[in-house]
């Protein structure tokens, strides 16, 4: 005889895009005291109030097409990209966009679900929802993941800095988190990105996203930042999530508002990409292209 | 140049030492930086994916 509660049978029963749509709808409430990001706002956004994202209760994108640029085993991938983010890294190569929320085009989840599938139709492998930060648009990513096929293998691009509500929500919706770890302490967070207990909260993101999905960790190499960000974030994998998959990237483009900060109006030397290489191996970090 | 949402974006930085970087590389852009240099190891894989190495790039 089964012990398995009714309940846990009912949630397994339904398939993702049934899921998707009542935990859509849970979500959408839930703006009237808007806490998917750990900023924990607390602001009405379907009465028009905004939080420090400023973002309002309609989604919008900036870009949707089919990419090559991600992790190898995830392209192509058709990307989506939701306009607007809770953090505010002066870096930001979309920071344009990134940081308006009303910046790009309605997202009308109908819409843009039909191009996905059509995306899937001719050769993308993967569904890519990004930002910005689409943890702001929880109500619409749902909506969308609601109407997407339950075979697609769909990829969650995320700055790991979303709420425990926001997780929940999320559970079993996205088959990959792929998850930033931008910066190894939360002074360099907080200089470079305004945001203040970063590495708690994208730890505890991290470790959840390991337990409830396929996870890829990110971390973009910026000059200056290897020693003080990159090795604290490999050290911490190492210890924590040792096999997880890792794309240590090093293409830093001195993009947005960069120039606000001396060591950030260049590349990565090839020497700091060295060194970078050094420490993931003296961790023995699991890198993929 | 405004960009639009509806269309196909790929933007490039090209260094002063050749190095090239690459942000929301589409397919058709893969398959133009490869005729420019058809020995990128980096950038083979994109064009004909699941075969190899990774490419320098940056996303939000």
């Amino acid at each position: 005889m089964s012990c398995v509660a009714p309940e846990k049978i009912s949630v397994r029963a339904q398939s993702r895009p049934a899921l998707a749509r009542e935990r859509a709808r849970v979500a959408r409430e839930l703006l009237a005291d808007c806490r998917f990001c750990a900023h924990d706002c607390g602001v009405n956004r379907l009465a028009g109030e905004t939080g420090l994202c400023h973002a309002t209760a309609d989604a919008r994108f900036f870009l949707a097409q089919t990419e090559v640029s991600d992790e190898l085993e995830l392209i192509p991938t058709f990307a989506v990209a939701l306009s607007g983010c809770d953090l505010r890294c002066d870096f930001c190569i979309t920071g344009a966009s990134s940081w308006n929320p009303r910046a790009g085009l309605g997202f009308d989840v109908a819409t843009m679900a039909k191009r996905a599938e059509a995306a899937l139709n001719q050769g993308a492998t993967t569904i890519m929802l990004l930002g910005g930060e689409p943890t702001i648009h929880l109500p619409a990513a749902l909506e969308f993941v609601s109407r997407l096929p339950d075979s697609a293998k769909l990829i969650w691009k995320t700055n790991a800095h979303g709420s425990t509500q926001a997780r929940e929500l999320l559970d079993g919706m996205f088959d990959v988190w792929l998850a930033d770890f931008k910066f190894g302490n939360d002074v360099c967070a907080q200089r470079l990105a305004k945001v203040s207990d970063y590495v708690r909260v994208v730890q505890e993101n991290l470790l959840w996203a390991n337990d409830h999905s396929e996870l890829i960790v990110r971390h973009l190499l910026m000059p200056g930042h290897v020693e003080c960000c990159w090795r604290p974030v490999a050290e911490w994998l190492a210890e924590n999530l040792p096999e997880v998959k890792v794309n240590l990237r090093s293409g830093f483009w001195p993009a947005w508002k960069a120039a606000r900060h001396a060591e950030l109006r260049q590349t990565v030397s090839d020497l700091e990409t060295r060194r970078a290489g050094e420490i993931a191996g003296e961790f023995g970090l699991n890198l993929i292209p | 140049m405004k960009k639009r949402a509806n269309e196909l974006n790929t933007e490039l930085l090209i260094l002063p030492d050749g190095r090239i970087l690459v942000q929301n590389l589409t397919q058709p852009m893969a398959e133009i930086l490869r005729q420019l240099n058809p020995h990128d190891k980096q950038i083979a894989p994109r064009v004909s994916p699941r075969q190899a190495s990774p490419l320098t790039h940056q996303k939000s």
